[in-house]
């Protein structure tokens, strides 16, 4: 029997030569591409974390920098701090501790606290109270 | 036996499978640095936090008032010009001020040391500076000769 030059044993084409190595191919770029993707954002979360915890740093800075505070949480000076939380796009709250712990109204707020003297207005009556101050995006 | 020069051996799949190998490591790399990124700055936002935290520690101590109505720093001032000993009792009998301090520290190991022309002389409670931990330090200076110092260990 005479067989034609194309019917070779094992032969499938020209393609089906090549498709174990296809597969592999496209697997490992598959691969690349996915990581590609996954690590650019995991790049962003942690940039956009970073930025959260920068600003919380400038807005708890500039809450802090008076030293003495009202007593009432209240009447707590917020402009400057609102000016600086706004640049980052950020908003914030701030409260004494009043023995119940931390309670941000935004539970995936960064929460920084600081030791501040308190006063009413009478030089006899200050009080050192731990004031929180919750940031969030 | 004659050589069929047409034969095809399988160097594609083998070319193909080592871009397999290189990819994976390529991914690999990827995923290490994206884990990495941000680590040391993240540290460095809450060094100064806790650097923040102490200084105004002291600020605050500056406004405090001890248990008899007066200026605490004034009459620790005072304490220390007698002696360190008497400076260390008057804070504990003023505890409630450090106790205050202490509970809203970020870390239990905070701590109030006086140094006299640079040399550290006495804390409030006992410095465990034999210990190797890192430490966040404010300092104010009181007067010519003493230098009070807030440190919080991690």
């Amino acid at each position: 029997m005479i067989m034609s030059e194309n019917m070779k044993k094992g032969f499938i084409g020209p393609i089906g030569d090549d498709l174990p190595s296809i597969i592999a191919i496209v697997l490992a770029l598959a691969i690349f591409f996915s990581s590609i993707t996954f690590a650019f954002n995991i790049y962003n979360q942690k940039l956009e974390n970073l930025n959260l915890l920068k600003g919380a740093i400038e807005v708890s800075r500039t809450l802090t920098v008076e030293g003495l505070m009202p007593q009432n949480a209240a009447d707590i000076p917020l402009d400057k701090a609102k000016v600086v939380a706004s640049s980052y796009g950020l908003d914030f709250e701030v409260f004494y501790d009043q023995g119940t712990g931390v309670s941000c109204t935004n539970p995936s707020s960064v929460v920084f606290n600081h030791v501040v003297a308190t006063w009413d207005g009478d030089s006899d009556n200050i009080a050192l109270e731990n004031m929180y101050i919750c940031i969030w995006r | 036996m004659k050589f069929n020069k047409k034969s095809k051996g399988q160097g594609a799949i083998a070319d193909a499978l080592f871009f397999l190998m290189i990819c994976a490591a390529a991914s690999t790399l990827l995923f290490h640095m994206a884990g990495l990124y941000g680590s040391s700055t993240n540290e460095q936002i809450l060094s100064i936090y806790n650097y923040e935290y102490a200084g105004n520690t002291l600020i605050s101590l500056h406004y405090a008032k001890d248990s008899d109505g007066n200026w605490f720093w004034i009459e620790l001032k005072n304490e220390l010009e007698k002696d360190i000993d008497d400076a260390l009792d008057y804070l504990e009998d003023n505890a409630q001020i450090w106790n205050k301090i202490q509970s809203s520290s970020p870390t239990s190991l905070i701590y109030l040391c006086f140094h006299r022309n640079e040399n550290q002389v006495g804390c409030y409670p006992e410095d465990p500076s034999s210990l190797n931990l890192r430490a966040y330090t404010a300092s104010i200076r009181m007067d010519e000769k003493w230098t009070a110092v807030i440190k919080l260990y991690y």
